[in-house]
């Protein structure tokens, strides 16, 4: 038992570390532990019992209505005891200041502990001591030896942890050498009963007293022995140690004695090698499978689908660039036929059961059901071809992807040096090449049909493309400048100047970072003014094919690449600054006059650029607003403007192919040079220096046919007046002798009939409807959800020149902005605590003005006191000396 | 003897400006040299100078003699001059009279340039000015202030002159500006009306045309006095002290009967088109008002309301004023007004006239619906080949009018719904009411609504929603140009600015070319494909 106790000691005395302080410890424990039980019991009372409030103290702020669920803070006060706590407050701090106000010195009084009311006297002893320790310590930080010698029962413990005496793991073994008792003579001494027959016969000649003695005298001896062979061991291991230590000196010595020799490190295993470089080599990421072909051709769709999607909501003017979000109705809308304002926001909840007011509900309508007809009709008439030309198909897109095969090996080359970071354009690059692949049937087939002419053009191109490959350099920067720019395309091959182009967008590619954005759009602006620069006109009256269209075609890819990279915002700008330049040029010139080709190949440019089937963009709107006026003001002086004319018709048809929308001007422009041609008069458009032998062209009035043609199909579904608008034209066109018809060859003679057609069995037409408007529900239906403001004092109110409105707590609430309502929440703390500390310094000036008054009240009363004391002695003193005179009078 | 001397004298002292200038300054300087006077009044008679810069400076030389001549004789009026004197300024005043036909050669002639017919006419009415200050006080029963056929000459000089070339008109029309500054004034506007009526007149032969807009255009800058505007501001006057003097009666009388006079007369005129067009103008913005029987215009108005365009739609407006302010009954004028409607009359400067009219003309809330519904029809028909700033304000009146209407509401809803096989609407009908527009529907606007110019469009959504209960305001957009609308679509903010997803494909490339070889007719190759689904995949 004792030995337990000892060792249960030993345990708390290494934490404590503190001979003396253990002492400390051990007395104080109980007290302390009295203490705490009695401060636990009159907490518990604190706490169990509830605060009795007197009722004199108590004052009630009456209510003059009660309102069900207000909380409210100030419906009762203790004046007294609030009183009583400000009071004892100053007192701690107002007070002492104030005798310390004119003092130059102060008694600081920094004992550990002193002021900290949460400790007793022991507890600041305790620190106190502790402190001082640490103090001490401090001086002998780096001295490990001369540690605190730690004691138990005076013992130090350096002697116990010296492991002279190890009685570890043989303890319980051998017990008799440990010095205890034998367990034999435990179990017959202790739990024998002292009724065995062997103590029977002995106990007879040992009387009990001698057995005891016999038992200290063992045991003593034992002890003695164990001492002996103790030391014993004890002078062998010191000697051990002390020939260790010799021995180790040699040993160390040698050591250091052969550095030169190479260490010999044991070979690695290879074993050892692959581990090692299995435990450092990066854990694989989990990534994601790769997609098989099907999968990214699906995603592509998808994409595309979005795209379309996106495309079309703009189309009809509907998209606002936003997520379209569902909108949420109430859990028990009955959807009884009222329509609710966009406006109303509606009361919801989410899963949670928390309110949620959805605020955007915009909708993008689906595709209007006709749209889809269309679709659905071309892609038909696609599969149709598709069908029909099937065998020719193939030899072409072999070569086509031999040719994509070149491409790409170029590509690798040209993109050796920054292969790694630039993965993600490759990624890129390659979906765009998947996207071409993956409608191969509608492209390459129409190709074929219309292009038999060009084609020996474009292998030629190739060709030369392959040789401008090889002998360019593979890295280009972007030119700093329009010069510089210049001096690199001047007299370069179309071929030639393509190849530049794309590896210098390879190069700067906006993945690599390096602000290759900016640069590419300051390629995009070279490159307009390059096609400005380069664009001509063809000769007012000659007949050639349009001199710019292989340039722009070389061109287009990679403008079309650049502002994919450049951002649209870019690309919009420098559109728009060209666009406006050549407005400014074309209106300083009398804005009558259909503008050279150098404006036109910037529609044509748009066009390619820009979504022109979009409702309203701010690149195609104001260009299709240009052309307008050009085609309803421009007259015509020459061939050529006809021409141009003509071809700012063909691309109106192109803007409009997707949209279907239809612009007067250029119906009107066609039908007046149809008219004109046709009946071989003049119009008012023709200007007097045009003479009729100019137009004397028999491709120009089936050309200018097969355009209006074309527009009116496309429009024809939108434009339920479209027969009202051709029916002129149609008029001049039925009047055209069937020779002259002939004369215009098979397409003219077909756009007449498909015109005359379309004007003549327009189909019948629906009476006008104006859509059926649901009513609007009665305002209050469900409760109006708003943002609860911060709740202001009427004050500010007057001062903000806002709508006010009544909330449906019914308190007066301000419209304002967030930042405002932020302001003013904070002016009207501010006021708050302003008011309240103001209110604490009156009471302090109380406070020390009545302590003032004590004073001199006090010290008024001590004067007084002195003051009549000494009048008092004066008067004693006086009648003692009247006394002397009296007596010595009657001395006298 | 005495002409050689002259003669001689011409040739040697005339020879620069400064000589004549100092011809002029002893002249005033001295009596004694009274006689170059005769040596200028000769020159500049003699037609043997076309000496440009001399003519300007004798001009101005005679006017500073004759300023000081007739001056000085008036400032010493009472007294009296004796024989010798007297004979002096007869003198003075023959060659006065001499002179003036002088500068009325110059004016009329084409030798010299504009500068100095301009001076010539300067100093003519400066003289004039002066003789009527100086030398013959207007009596009582006269209230004219300038000499009343001199004055009738110069005008008459002004407004006759040669076959008018393009140049020459163009001088013609300078002078007359010139001249409307004194016109400008009060009395001498007064005086100017009455002139004109002898100036009108056409007995015998026919006035030509470039008289005619010159007299039209001077009648034009001429205002038409009042009393108010006499009293209001004297300083217009050129003879302000003078301005009591004309009587009460003369604004009452004489120049109502002034202005009937010149309108008899010009009424009789054979006028041309771009007179006839002038004289409209004149009419309704002049004469008019200040006839003293307008009624008596109907008939002129009629027959030039047949002559269609801008001539009747100016002869409309007077219709109309007439219709305002006299109460003249005009059945027809509706269907008048409806034949204006053509293509061509949107290509005139009077477009905002005839929008403004017919708003006018239109707002009357007793006219019937079938009425305003073929108006509306025909509006609307209009705006499908109108340009896009017409097709703005064509959509905005029609709106208008269905606002006003509320019965024509129907053309753009009609619960009945169904379908028709053709549009109801007789456009060749003349009779508004006849042309069945109210049984049509405006499809022309649910066309217009896919207008390519987003702006078009979105105004001719308004037909979608329930109609205002206020006019639109047509005036914002009858002054809408073209570069206004390019200007709005290019500053227009937009949120994100999307771009083609899809790369320009060849086919379209392909197809631009091939359009590009038919319109210029090197090639022409398989007919064009008649689908469209080309441009964005």
């Amino acid at each position: 038992m004792l030995f337990h106790q000892s060792r249960g000691f030993i345990f708390i005395d290494c934490t404590c570390s503190a001979t003396v302080y253990f002492v400390a410890m051990a007395k104080t424990n109980k007290s302390k532990s009295k203490l705490k039980s009695k401060k636990g019991s009159v907490k518990k009372s604190l706490t169990n019992k509830p605060k009795v409030l007197n009722p004199f103290e108590v004052h009630v702020n009456r209510q003059k209505f009660t309102v069900a669920g207000r909380k409210l803070k100030n419906d009762k006060g203790l004046p007294g005891v609030s009183r009583a706590k400000a009071i004892k407050k100053r007192k701690a701090t107002l007070l002492q200041e104030y005798r310390v106000q004119h003092k130059a010195n102060k008694f600081d009084d920094r004992r550990i502990g002193e002021n900290n009311k949460g400790m007793t006297a022991e507890d600041r002893v305790v620190a106190r001591f502790t402190a001082e320790r640490n103090r001490n310590r401090k001086k002998t930080k780096f001295n490990l030896a001369d540690e605190e010698t730690l004691t138990h029962r005076g013992q130090s413990l350096m002697d116990i942890e010296k492991f002279d005496n190890p009685r570890s793991d043989s303890e319980d073994d051998d017990e008799q050498e440990s010095g205890r008792l034998e367990a034999k003579f435990v179990s017959d001494a202790h739990f024998g009963g002292f009724l065995s027959r062997k103590e029977e016969t002995e106990s007879s000649t040992q009387s009990r007293q001698n057995l005891i003695q016999e038992l200290i005298a063992e045991s003593k001896k034992r002890k003695a022995e164990k001492k002996l062979e103790n030391e014993k061991t004890a002078e062998l291991t010191d000697k051990l140690d002390a020939d260790w230590k010799d021995l180790q000196a040699i040993i160390y010595q040698s050591k250091r004695q052969k550095p030169n020799e190479v260490e010999e490190k044991p070979q690695i295993d290879d074993y050892d090698k692959a581990v090692r470089a299995l435990v450092f080599e990066a854990k694989g990421v989990p990534t994601d499978r790769l997609k098989s072909e099907e999968e990214i051709a699906k995603e592509e769709k998808e994409r595309l689908e979005k795209l379309e999607a996106e495309r079309v909501a703009r189309m009809h003017g509907k998209y606002d660039g936003l997520k379209p979000a569902p909108k949420h109705r109430s859990a028990d809308d009955l959807d009884d036929g009222f329509e609710y304002e966009e406006d109303d926001p509606m009361l919801s909840y989410d899963a949670d059961g928390n309110v949620q007011i959805s605020d955007s509900n915009l909708r993008v309508q689906s595709v209007e059901e006709d749209d889809d007809d269309d679709d659905d009709q071309e892609e038909r008439s696609e599969k149709e071809e598709s069908e029909e030309e099937g065998s020719e198909e193939e030899g072409e897109e072999e070569e086509e992807e031999d040719q994509e095969s070149g491409d790409e090996d170029d590509n690798e080359e040209a993109e050796d040096e920054e292969d790694d970071a630039d993965s993600l354009s490759d990624l890129r690059l390659q979906v765009s090449e998947d996207e071409e692949e993956e409608k191969p049937v509608k492209n390459t087939l129409k190709k074929r049909k219309n292009a038999t002419d060009a084609r020996p053009d474009l292998a030629k191109l190739k060709e030369m493309m392959e040789q401008a490959r090889k002998e360019l350099p593979f890295t280009y920067t972007v030119p700093e400048n329009y010069m510089d720019f210049v001096e690199l395309f001047e007299d370069k091959a179309l071929a030639q100047q393509s190849v530049i182009l794309e590896r210098m967008i390879k190069c700067n590619h906006p993945k690599l970072g390096n602000n290759n954005t900016a640069k590419l759009g300051a390629l995009y602006a070279f490159l307009l003014q390059w096609l400005n620069d380069n664009t001509v006109d063809p000769p007012a009256n000659k007949f050639v094919s349009n001199p710019n269209e292989e340039f722009l075609n070389t061109l287009l890819p990679h403008m079309f690449e650049v502002v994919q990279l450049s951002g649209a915002g870019n690309a919009r700008r420098c559109t728009a600054a060209v666009l406006t330049e050549k407005y400014e040029e074309w209106v300083k010139t009398g804005a009558n006059t259909v503008p050279p080709l150098d404006t036109i190949i910037f529609f044509q440019l748009i066009l390619h650029i820009f979504p022109t089937s979009d409702f309203r963009h701010p690149a195609t709107s104001p260009a299709v607003v240009f052309m307008a006026e050009i085609l309803n003001n421009a007259a015509i002086h020459s061939f050529r403007d006809v021409c141009n004319g003509l071809f700012i018709c063909e691309l109106l048809t192109q803007y409009t192919s997707l949209s279907r929308r239809f612009l007067p001007e250029a119906f009107k422009f066609l039908s007046d040079v149809i008219c004109a041609l046709a009946q071989n008069e003049t119009s008012p458009r023709f200007s007097d220096e045009l003479k009729p032998s100019d137009l004397k062209n028999e491709n120009l009035l089936p050309a200018a046919i097969e355009i209006l043609h074309q527009m009116a199909e496309q429009s024809k579904s939108n434009v339920p007046s479209l027969p009202v608008i051709l029916k002129p034209v149609v008029k001049v066109l039925s009047g055209v002798s069937q020779e002259r018809i002939k004369k215009l060859g098979k397409a003219g003679a077909d756009s007449i009939e498909g015109l005359k057609n379309l004007c003549l069995n327009p189909g019948r037409l629906e009476v006008m409807v104006m859509e059926k408007k649901r009513p609007k529900p009665l305002k209050l239906y469900e409760p109006r959800i708003e943002p609860v403001m911060y709740a202001l004092n009427s004050i500010f109110l007057c001062f903000v020149k806002n709508i006010l409105f009544f909330s449906y707590d019914g308190k007066r609430r301000v419209d304002m902005s967030e930042k405002k309502r932020e302001k003013l929440k904070l002016v009207h703390k501010f006021k708050k605590e302003m008011k309240g500390a103001v209110r604490e310094i009156r009471r302090d000036q109380d406070f020390l003005a009545k302590v003032q008054l004590k004073e001199t009240l006090k010290s008024d009363a001590e004067r007084k006191a002195k003051v009549k004391d000494i009048l008092g002695s004066l008067a004693t003193q006086a009648g003692e000396l009247n006394k002397l005179d009296r007596k010595k009078g009657k001395k006298k | 003897m005495y002409y050689f001397r002259f003669n001689t004298m011409i040739s040697t002292v005339l020879n620069s400006s400064t000589s004549i200038f100092k011809l002029a300054e002893d002249f005033v300087q001295s009596r004694k040299n009274a006689n170059n006077l005769a040596l200028l009044v000769e020159f500049l008679a003699s037609k043997s100078n076309v000496n440009s810069k001399l003519t300007n400076c004798s001009i101005l030389a005679l006017q500073t003699i004759f300023t000081h001549a007739l001056s000085e004789r008036s400032n010493r009026r009472g007294e009296d001059f004796g024989e010798a004197e007297n004979k002096y300024h007869e003198w003075i005043f023959s060659k006065y009279e001499e002179a003036i036909p002088l500068l009325l050669n110059v004016l009329k002639g084409t030798k010299h340039p504009y500068s100095v017919r301009e001076q010539a006419m300067v100093t003519y009415v400066n003289l004039i000015k002066l003789e009527s200050l100086y030398v013959n006080k207007p009596d009582s029963k006269d209230v004219f202030c300038l000499p009343k056929l001199k004055y009738y000459n110069l005008l008459k000089t002004v407004v006759s002159s040669k076959k008018a070339e393009s140049r020459k008109s163009k001088v013609q029309a300078k002078l007359l500006n010139r001249l409307s500054e004194f016109t400008a004034l009060h009395d001498v506007a007064l005086q100017t009306w009455v002139s004109c009526v002898t100036l009108t007149k056409c007995d015998k032969k026919v006035p030509t045309e470039t008289k005619m807009s010159n007299i039209l255009q001077l009648l034009k800058t001429t205002a038409i006095p009042s009393l108010s505007a006499r009293d209001k501001n004297p300083d217009q006057l050129i003879f302000p002290n003078r301005a009591k003097k004309i009587p009460r009666k003369f604004f009452s009388k004489k120049l109502p009967h002034a202005i009937d006079g010149v309108w008899d007369n010009i009424k009789k005129w054979h006028h041309t088109e771009s007179t006839l067009h002038e004289t409209l103008l004149l009419l309704i913005e002049k004469i008019m008002d200040n006839l003293s029987q307008p009624k008596m215009l109907t008939d002129f108005l009629m027959t030039s309301l047949n002559y269609g365009g801008a001539l009747s739609l100016l002869s409309l407006q007077g219709i109309f004023n007439l219709i305002q302010k006299h109460n003249i009954e005009y059945p027809d004028v509706y269907s008048k007004l409806y034949s204006l409607f053509t293509p061509d009359i949107l290509r005139t400067k009077y477009k905002q006239r005839l929008f403004f009219l017919s708003d006018l003309f239109l707002s009357s809330t007793h006219i019937p619906e079938s009425l305003v519904a073929a108006f509306a029809k025909r509006l609307s028909r209009l705006a499908l080949t109108a340009s896009t700033t017409d097709a703005l304000i064509i959509i905005r009146f029609v709106g208008n009018l269905l606002i006003r209407h509320k019965s024509v509401q129907k053309m753009i809803h009609n619960p009945d719904g169904g379908y028709v096989e053709c549009d109801p609407y007789v456009e060749d009908e003349a009779d508004p009411c006849n042309s069945k527009a109210i049984h049509s529907c405006l499809w022309e606007l649910k066309s217009l609504q896919n207008h390519l110019v987003p702006g078009v469009a979105i105004a001719a959504r308004f037909i979608d929603d329930k109609l205002p209960t206020v006019e639109w305001d047509l005036a914002d957009v009858l002054e809408t140009k073209y570069c206004e609308v390019f200007e709005k679509e290019m500053n227009k903010k937009a949120k994100d600015i999307t771009l083609n997803f899809i790369p320009p494909t060849d086919e379209v490339l392909e197809k631009l070319k091939r359009t590009w070889l038919v319109h210029v007719g090197t090639k022409l190759g398989s007919p064009l494909k008649k689908d469209n689904n080309l441009n964005h995949g």
